[in-house]
């Protein structure tokens, strides 16, 4: 599925690339749990530039959402400091981590989240709105035409198909025109053709627009498409390799 | 495991447990409608049992013999013939009054100015007893319970009285005390206390008078003879029956002794049913009670929509375990049991408050009653048996409203049930035909309405159950508009020229030219006056209906006030009358038909008769009130009174205050009594301002449950929205904006229920008017009507309370898990 540059998009924080859009430094997420601490996150260090495609890797427990949601300004580091576009937001405010979501970060869930009560070119139009863009409406039906859903903006969520859901998900996140997609599980409520599909969008994207796409998955098929692909396990960052990505014919699951 | 019911019910605690709030909320939203409906329900009996004891009491009469004004008997000729006649038997007792209007100048008992008419009651003086710690005075029949201080003397003719105690209260005049009658003289009030007749303020010729603008003074009979200048005579005679006695009958039979003793005695001789007070407070304890009625139906309804609509979603969030049930096979029997047991909880917690506030509204309203009913017995003993009633409707109703949610759930296929996006989910509903049309904004701004209309059955029933309250709000507020209006109508056609003018009724009728009159003219306190007939009469219509009027003849010359007829002509000649709108109406004639006026017709110098004269009715003037009628000047000669006047009508110069004007005129001979041109809509005011304080409390009840409604619903939403939440706080939407959506989604839905709960209102409002007050109080005409102020107060009530209500869930936004809440495994 061909992607193009959608009308309007923001160009990545640093478009030299010399700072990294995402910058975490010995970050750690505990928890108290009954009388027992739990690690989510123990001393993670990642940098993700601008335009990478990162797979993050892990079973389950291992940390991977964690580490999404605090990318996310979600929830907030035990210790370390997260830097998001060159900015410092480990000690953000709560209102700076609203201004930074909607501005520089855009989210795509497993199970879709749309809004009910709105129609998929609505949902589309909520991530551009949120994000203040002026030309919402056209940046909206620009971004689901991209997806391939230009035809199905007048249907609303129980209309469409599980695909279709996640694929107006996705164009609701790139909508909004920030720098960096988190996406977390993606695949995870899809047959394999239609994943398939959906990691081709996430892919294009992320190499025509120069967004960072971040996608967290227990499937080590998914990493193969990863330009860069990030392990966890415990909580620890176990590896983080370079990924020559397979091509999406090749991939089983 | 699953068999027993212990599991079932330890399943059901958990569940109490974690969702305690929204039981003991959806429990008090109940409560509320239990409680004033089993509350209110009492009401009548409370109201009935006291009329009851009040005038048993007091002996209320079962006959009365009322001279036509100006007409007086021999003191003791009315009891000698109540004895002469046949059924003299069934005759327990008979005692003479003699009752004369008179101008009360309080002034010296009273914090102010206290200078209005009255009336003189001269009454046979017993010794007295005490019933039920009460202390009953004057006479054995129509007697007078005293409030405060003393009752009358048993005998000697010192100038002592009894004053009515609403009276008093409303002008702040405590016993004992001193108090100036027409003429100057002085009684001394001894004790504050009333009789069978005077619990409700009826005015001369049956107007409507406020408590605190005539007064009812009880003297010995002697004393009352010596005030009114007529020694030795009577004009009135209560009589007392067996139980069982024929009414009717023995009514003819003294009507006939009478006329026969005393040939040329005007008089009519009415029974129990005839006194208007009495009347008023049987048909308003009926008609107030029917009136509750609906009113506790609308907020039980209203808390019933709402706990139907809570609970339902409430099973409808369990939907998923239900399914999770189904997918297992447990039996449908069986999964129904814990979303009943929520049901069933609610319903104890529903009536366990709804009794707690049911008990506050009955201790409320007994309060109410025992000071505001104007009996000396009050009987508010609590009526478990009509308490019970309404308890158990509440009760039945969260369990019906938990079952058909139960069932509907019960009905979904497994796989449905268990998928988050069903339903739950769905964007249908009415939505789609928002869809298509064009909306302001961006999404942000659509997706309000679009919730609203998405879930169409769900939003129906939060509009219904909070119209339901709102109307009764409405209706209420309306009441008061409607008596505000007729009262502005009265005022804009009664003070629509001379508004300062003074009424005043003289002692008895005199010709027109006399020098007191003259004299009252040319008096520095009346720039101009003018003089006419005012007489107590009924009529007739061609069906029969009857009913009673005061006619007013309209002076020939120069009248310092005149009516106008919105419809027809005024009167000409002696042969024709006008007449209120409503009296038309109720006669069933239009202007040029004929009708009867019964009236009285004078024979002789102090001796009426009672005529029926056909008259055309001119004309209908624009006066609310059904009472007042007119005719020509002409028109005295069909009393028999060509020449005579007994009122003037005096316009004080520029200047001269009123207060002023009635204390130069009390002392003037031949005055009786004297008010102000809008007395009789000051006296409606007042009335209504103690009916205002009710419905303010009733109308913050409704604020409360429609605020509970929108609370509840609104707890839910956010229950069932988190994840939207979740979602649009992980795209960066501050929980202002989120908030400020959910505001407007409720407003939508506060505008609607307003909508709603206005037409609602207006409705029962109509028929609290033209059906209901129309058979307790058909003498004022009052049409229904809705002030801006009410509709604003609705919307207040409706919108306003709806709109608030997600502010109630800030605090909950503020701490949700986002990312937990985004992660739903499936």
């Amino acid at each position: 599925m061909a992607v193009t540059d959608p009308a309007g998009r923001k160009p990545p924080t640093d478009p030299a690339g010399r700072e990294p859009l995402i910058d975490l430094r010995g970050v750690s997420r505990h928890y108290a749990i009954g009388g027992g601490t739990v690690k989510a996150l123990d001393e993670v260090d990642l940098r993700v530039d601008a335009g990478e495609f990162v797979v993050i890797l892990g079973a389950s427990g291992s940390g991977k959402t964690t580490l999404l949601n605090v990318i996310g300004a979600l929830d907030s580091p035990t210790a370390g400091s997260l830097a998001i576009g060159g900015r410092e937001i480990t000690a953000a405010r709560r209102r700076e981590l609203f201004a930074l979501r909607r501005h520089e970060i855009g989210f795509i869930f497993q199970s879709f989240n749309l809004f009910p009560g709105l129609t998929a070119l609505e949902n589309v139009r909520f991530g551009a709105d949120v994000a203040g863009r002026d030309d919402a409406r056209d940046a909206a039906q620009a971004v689901l035409e991209q997806v391939g859903l230009g035809d199905r903006g007048a249907h609303f969520p129980h209309e469409l198909s599980g695909g279709e859901q996640q694929r107006v998900a996705i164009a609701r996140a790139l909508a909004a025109g920030n720098p960096i997609v988190l996406a977390d599980e993606p695949t995870g409520e899809l047959d394999f053709t239609t994943g398939v599909q959906i990691l081709e969008l996430l892919h294009g994207v992320t190499h025509t627009a120069g967004t960072a796409v971040l996608v967290v998955t227990h499937n080590r098929e998914i990493a193969r498409v990863a330009d860069r692909i990030v392990e966890l396990s415990s909580g620890r960052v176990v590896s983080d390799e370079p990924n020559e990505p397979a091509a999406m014919s090749d991939l089983r699951w | 495991m699953t068999r027993g019911p212990r599991f079932w019910l330890r399943w059901s605690w958990r569940d109490l447990r974690a969702r305690w709030p929204l039981v003991i909320a959806i429990g008090l939203l109940l409560a509320g409608g239990i409680g004033l409906a089993a509350g209110l329900a009492s009401m009548r009996d409370w109201r009935i049992a006291s009329n009851d004891a009040s005038f048993a009491s007091l002996r209320v009469h079962d006959l009365r013999v009322e001279a036509e004004p100006g007409s007086y008997a021999p003191a003791g000729a009315l009891a000698r013939a109540a004895r002469r006649i046949p059924g003299a038997g069934d005759v327990t007792a008979a005692s003479e009054r003699l009752i004369v209007p008179t101008q009360l100048d309080a002034s010296a008992a009273a914090p102010t100015t206290v200078i209005t008419p009255g009336q003189i009651v001269g009454v046979e003086t017993t010794p007295s007893h005490t019933i039920d710690g009460v202390e009953v005075t004057g006479p054995p029949v129509d007697s007078v319970a005293v409030r405060d201080g003393a009752g009358l003397p048993a005998s000697g003719d010192r100038a002592v009285g009894i004053l009515d105690p609403q009276y008093a209260d409303e002008n702040g005049i405590a016993a004992p005390t001193r108090i100036r009658v027409a003429g100057g003289e002085r009684i001394d009030i001894v004790g504050l206390g009333n009789s069978p007749e005077t619990f409700i303020v009826i005015g001369p010729g049956g107007s409507f008078s406020s408590e605190a603008d005539y007064g009812s003074v009880f003297v010995p009979l002697a004393v009352a003879q010596r005030l009114a200048g007529r020694p030795g005579e009577v004009n009135d005679l209560a009589v007392s029956l067996a139980p069982g006695a024929d009414r009717e009958r023995i009514a003819a039979e003294l009507e006939r002794e009478i006329s026969r003793a005393l040939p040329g005695f005007g008089m009519s001789v009415t029974d129990t049913a005839k006194i208007d007070g009495r009347r008023i407070l049987y048909d308003d304890a009926d008609n107030d009670q029917q009136l509750f009625d609906v009113f506790a139906f609308l907020i039980l309804a209203g808390a019933a929509f709402g706990a139907f609509n809570l609970i339902s979603r409430t099973i409808e969030a369990q939907r998923r375990e239900i399914g999770i049930g189904m997918a297992l096979g447990v039996e449908r029997r069986r999964l129904a049991v814990r979303p009943l047991l929520l049901g069933l909880q609610i319903a104890v917690a529903g009536v366990v408050f709804g009794v707690l506030v049911g008990l506050a509204v009955n201790a409320w309203l007994r309060g109410l009653l025992t000071d505001q009913l104007p009996l000396p017995f009050v009987d508010t003993d609590l009526r478990w048996g009509r308490f019970a009633t309404r308890a158990a409707i509440g009760f039945a109703i969260p369990l019906l409203a938990a079952a058909w949610p139960v069932w509907r759930g019960l009905r979904v296929a497994p796989i449905d049930a268990i998928r988050v996006g069903f339903r739950s989910a769905r964007g249908g509903g009415l939505a789609p035909l928002l869809a298509r049309m064009p909306l302001p904004g961006g999404s942000l701004g659509q997706m309000p309405p679009r919730n609203v209309l998405r879930a169409p059955r769900r939003t129906l029933l939060t509009v219904l159950a909070s119209a339901a309250v709102v109307s009764v709000a409405v209706s209420m507020s309306g009441m008061l508009d409607s008596f505000r209006a007729t009262v502005d109508r009265n005022d804009a056609e009664e003070l629509r020229t001379a508004p300062t003018r003074l009424d005043v009724t003289l002692t008895g009728f005199v010709p027109a030219d006399t020098p007191e009159l003259r004299r009252l003219g040319s008096s520095p306190i009346a720039e101009r006056t003018d003089a006419r007939l005012t007489i107590p009469a009924s009529l007739r219509g061609p069906g029969g209906e009857e009913i009673d009027v005061v006619v007013d003849t309209i002076p020939a010359r120069d009248p310092i006030w005149a009516p106008r007829a919105s419809v027809g002509a005024l009167p000409r000649g002696s042969g024709q009358i006008l007449i209120a709108a409503s009296a038309a109406e109720d006669l069933d004639v239009t202007p040029g038909e004929q009708i009867t006026l019964i009236h009285p017709e004078r024979v002789s110098r102090d001796r009426f008769r009672t005529a029926e004269t056909t008259v055309t009715v001119s004309g209908t003037h624009a006066d609310p009130f059904r009472f007042p009628a007119y005719m020509s000047a002409a028109g005295a000669r069909t009393f028999g009174l060509a020449g005579q006047v007994n009122a003037v009508g005096l316009l004080p110069p520029p200047g001269v205050d009123e207060n002023a004007a009635k204390r130069a005129l009390l002392t003037e001979p031949g005055v009786a009594t004297i008010e102000s041109a809008s007395a009789l809509g000051d006296a409606l005011e007042q009335g209504l301002d103690e009916f205002a304080a009710i419905i303010r409390v009733v109308v913050a009840i409704a604020v409360l449950l429609v605020l509970l409604i929108a609370f509840n619903s609104t707890a839910i939403n956010s229950d069932e929205r988190a994840r939207e939440y979740a979602t649009m706080f992980a795209y960066g939407l501050p929980v202002r904006t989120v908030i400020r959506m959910a505001v407007v989604e409720s407003l939508i839905i506060g505008l609607l229920a307003t909508a709603v709960g206005v037409a609602l209102g207006a409705l029962i409002l109509s028929w609290v008017i033209n059906v209901s007050l129309e058979e307790v109080l058909p003498e004022l005409g009052v049409a229904s009507s809705l002030s801006f102020a009410t509709i604003m107060l609705a919307t207040i009530a409706g919108a306003g309370a709806m709109a608030l209500a997600p502010l109630l869930t800030v605090r909950r936004l503020r701490r949700m898990d986002v990312p937990s809440t985004l992660r739903v495994i499936e």
